[in-house]
């Protein structure tokens, strides 16, 4: 790895190297990779007016969405997108979804949901969350990179290149955990991830490109799973996060769920006998639930059939059903314009993204928050890959207008006496930052200091998000509180934390043990991607047995074939001949050697040249023979 | 030498000086041109931040990080008023004591007597809780702004360049008297919010 000087250790250790360089020359993608939709674009240079736009690249299935679900076939191969969504009922034991909402997480994070969750989980481990599928387990982190990889294909197929550099959009309100997390995922697909960036900037950096004007924009991001909202100001080509807040656990995934539980509450009236709790009848439930609020999205009411029962459900009682949801998100609305000290009256532009934003319930409850109609001009779903995209051309040096500033979500702290947290990065600090903190020891020749880092806001650091225990070891053994080991905190523009260390009295660089509290380790994700490296090559080599049998196959019947027809007219030295080719390939085509197998299905071929000839000829003399008959008929 | 390639071009600038105005060749003192500082903020950004800089090798690169690291915290210690005259203060080496120190140092009892008066009142359910914690919040807000106010217009009449003369030295004193009395203020505003959160 690159030497990056005083972060050396980190670089190797921590978080993954600080910044990426883009491969040369290669095309550097943008990818949304969405809790219900995933999507993939590229700026592309338009012909007819000469500017660069950014464009969405369509899926191998011929779609701009790419659904975020994986389904796992018989034999452990997983499909991705419209195939795979489609088998959220059909075999829903077999068909993952939403697994970003358990990216980064924890099993304690995520006891809320679970119960929601119509697949199982591997609760072996308290800070992984797994997923059992079939039999086996996944990390969500590998999930997500199955999405990616399909993602990858379709730009590749689009480009007829390879692709291997992308900026990948997170919610704003992502903690470290679960950003390093994506960006395993990323690693894990074969990509090398350029820029982790926040979707509601994203979404304003297209936002922007199409307005090109100057002002102070509010977004507002529901999106399946999360909820984000960032203030911003753009000011030529700069586009500054002043403040962003959210929740990341609200979005259109909950709509779908407060719809699922008053149908089976309906149904039930009726059908008491009715089980929903199997996972089938769940993601029947929930599928329901999604027609209904698409048909919603612009009808006043619409009409469903669950179990023989006919259910209306008309926009009024849609807004009822979702309105503690949407509540939810405007205290994180008051909170980023309080932290932006931008007055509500001051913002020029409200822009709404996320699929859900479709719905006029949502739209209205914006309306009201911000006290203005938000701007409704952008594609909901389309928006925040084509700002990747356009971030992913910034960082290529295509474009060299814009620039993002962005911000870190929460605080960063360590833990101090007491279990009192405290803060060295306020939450909305512009990113990079740094902070440098001092450490002594309590103990005459203590050579080890153990630092816990937190993310979140309360005081208390139990009541905050554990990111990770640094130890610092070789510090020189000298008396209690003699040794001062300065510690900085680097926060990179991917908004992910960096640690490295130096003793001062010594001068010594102390050696930093990094232990994430959740999630994989860089040497975790290396393991997995040269064991999935691995995978692919004994999946090429399977691949290639098969085809060289099939081929075999075909020489050995079209040869048999042949010599039952013209054995007699063959001298029985080139029949014999053959009939030990034959035996030959037979015998090699029962190992696994490729090359054996190819070489005896050539001797073979080669071998049977002259009865090809053979039986060309008289397949030619018969045709001659029919067709002068033919002449002989026609006069 | 390094620096030198970021920068290039651009004049009056110091990213690594350790004094907030130097970064932006600004001179000292209270009084800011805003949009002057905010110019130059993103001028220097775009020549420094990392996104500018994947090109070059890890070196570079993590040199983009640190140098942005700096500018934006010297940004982030000029932009408000609030963090400005922390910054001044800090400068001139007269920021030793925390924030946790000086609010034990001074209280105001007449506020503290109120507060305790409506916690008592949280405490027992009485109705007129929320009614008090917004007229004291109201109190308290319009008390923070008069501190304010009159911390920055001493901040203004303070020379930052020579702050050791006698003169300065008594005015510094004074804002450092009323920033001790802002920060009980502000603690108690803070604790106000979570009263009215976890009862109100």
């Amino acid at each position: 790895m690159a030497d990056n000087g005083y972060f050396k250790e980190l670089t190797v250790v921590a978080a993954g190297p600080i910044t990426h360089s883009p491969t040369t020359d290669t095309p550097i993608i943008g990818i949304d990779l969405g809790t219900s939709n995933s999507l993939v674009a590229i700026v592309e240079l338009d012909p007819a007016t000469g500017e660069r736009v950014p464009r969405i690249i369509k899926s191998r299935e011929g779609s701009n969405i790419v659904p975020s679900v994986v389904h796992f076939l018989a034999d452990g191969t997983a499909e991705v997108g419209i195939c795979a969504r489609k088998q959220r009922v059909r075999d829903a034991e077999h068909t993952v979804y939403s697994v970003k909402r358990l990216l980064g997480r924890g099993a304690a994070d995520i006891a809320e949901l679970r119960k929601n969750l119509p697949f199982n989980l591997d609760e072996s481990s308290a800070t992984n969350v797994r997923l059992q599928v079939g039999g086996k387990s996944y990390t969500p982190i590998e999930i997500s990179a199955m999405i990616l990889r399909e993602l990858k294909a379709a730009a590749e197929d689009h480009l007829g290149r390879a692709v291997e550099d992308a900026v990948i959009t997170v919610p704003a309100y992502f903690n470290d955990s679960q950003r390093q997390a994506t960006r395993a995922a990323g690693r894990l697909a074969g990509l090398n991830v350029l820029r982790i960036l926040n979707e509601p900037t994203a979404a304003s950096l297209a936002y922007g490109l199409q307005r090109k004007r100057n002002g102070l924009i509010a977004v507002y991001d529901l999106g399946g799973g999360t909820f984000d909202v960032s203030i911003l100001r753009l000011r030529d080509g700069i586009f500054e996060v002043l403040a962003t807040n959210g929740d990341t656990q609200l979005g259109g995934d909950d709509i779908d769920q407060v719809i699922a539980s008053w149908l089976s509450e309906t149904v039930h009236a009726t059908y008491p006998h009715v089980d929903y709790s199997e996972p089938n009848a769940k993601a029947m439930l929930l599928d329901v639930a999604e027609g209904l609020k698409i048909e919603l999205s612009s009808g006043i009411s619409a009409i469903a059939t669950v179990n023989e029962v006919s259910v209306t459900l008309t926009r009024a009682l849609l807004a009822e059903l979702t309105q503690p949801l949407l509540e939810r998100t405007r205290k994180p609305v008051e909170s980023a314009l309080k932290d932006s000290g931008v007055a509500l009256k001051d913002l020029t532009d409200i822009v709404v993204v996320g699929g859900p934003t479709r719905l006029a319930i949502v739209r209205d409850f914006v309306g009201k928050i911000f006290d203005r109609e938000p701007n409704v001009s952008m594609h909901p779903d389309e928006v925040v890959a084509c700002g990747a995209a356009i971030q992913a051309d910034i960082l290529a040096g295509n474009n060299r207008e814009f620039l993002l500033l962005d911000v870190v979500p929460l605080s960063l702290g360590i833990e101090t006496f007491g279990g009192t947290m405290s803060k060295l990065v306020p939450r909305n600090t512009t990113v990079p930052t740094m902070a440098k903190e001092q450490f002594t020891t309590y103990v005459d020749g203590q050579t080890k200091v153990a630092i816990n880092v937190f993310q979140g806001e309360r005081e208390l650091v139990k009541d905050n998000r554990k990111l990770s225990e640094f130890v610092l070891t070789g510090i020189p053994p000298l008396p209690a509180g003699v040794a001062r080991v300065e510690v900085t905190f680097l926060v990179d523009a991917d908004g992910i934390l960096n640690v490295a260390a130096k003793e001062i009295y010594s001068g010594v660089e102390a050696a930093i043990e990094v232990k994430p509290t959740y999630g994989l380790t860089d040497a975790e994700v290396e393991r997995m991607l040269e064991d999935g490296q691995k995978n692919a090559e004994s999946d090429r080599k399977a691949a290639k047995l098969i085809e060289a049998r099939n081929d075999s196959r075909t020489t050995l019947l079209a040869t048999e074939k042949s010599l039952l027809e013209i054995r007699a007219t063959l001298d029985t030295e080139e029949a014999s001949t053959i009939d030990t080719l034959i035996a030959t390939l037979k015998k090699k085509m029962e190992g696994e050697d490729v090359d054996a197998i190819r070489i005896a299905n050539q001797q073979l071929n080669l071998g049977t040249v002259h009865l090809a000839e053979v039986l060309m000829n008289q397949t030619l003399e018969k045709n001659v023979k029919n067709s002068r008959a033919d002449d002989l008929l026609k006069k | 030498m390094r620096l030198r390639h970021f920068v290039r071009g651009v004049s009056g600038y110091n990213v690594t000086s350790d004094s907030a105005f130097a970064v932006f060749g600004l001179p000292r003192k209270f009084e800011l041109d805003q949009s002057a500082l905010e110019t130059r903020y993103y001028e220097l950004s775009k020549r420094l931040h990392p996104d500018r800089h994947t090109a070059g090798d890890a070196q570079a690169r993590m040199k983009s990080q640190e140098l942005s690291a700096l500018l934006n915290q010297a940004y982030l210690g000029l932009r408000a008023p609030e963090a400005r005259l922390e910054t001044l203060l800090k400068e001139a080496g007269h920021l030793k004591e925390t924030a946790q120190t000086a609010a034990k140092n001074q209280i105001p009892t007449e506020l503290a007597e109120e507060y305790f008066e409506i916690q008592e009142a949280v405490m027992e359910g009485d109705e007129r809780a929320p009614t008090l914690i917004t007229h004291f919040r109201a109190i308290l807000e319009q008390k923070k702004k008069a501190l304010d106010g009159e911390m920055y217009e001493k901040a203004r009449s303070v020379d930052w360049e020579s702050p050791d003369s006698a003169l300065m030295k008594s005015n510094i004193e004074k804002i450092l008297e009323l920033r001790r009395e802002q920060s009980y203020v502000r603690s108690m505003l803070d604790n106000l919010e979570k009263l009215g959160a976890t009862h109100g």
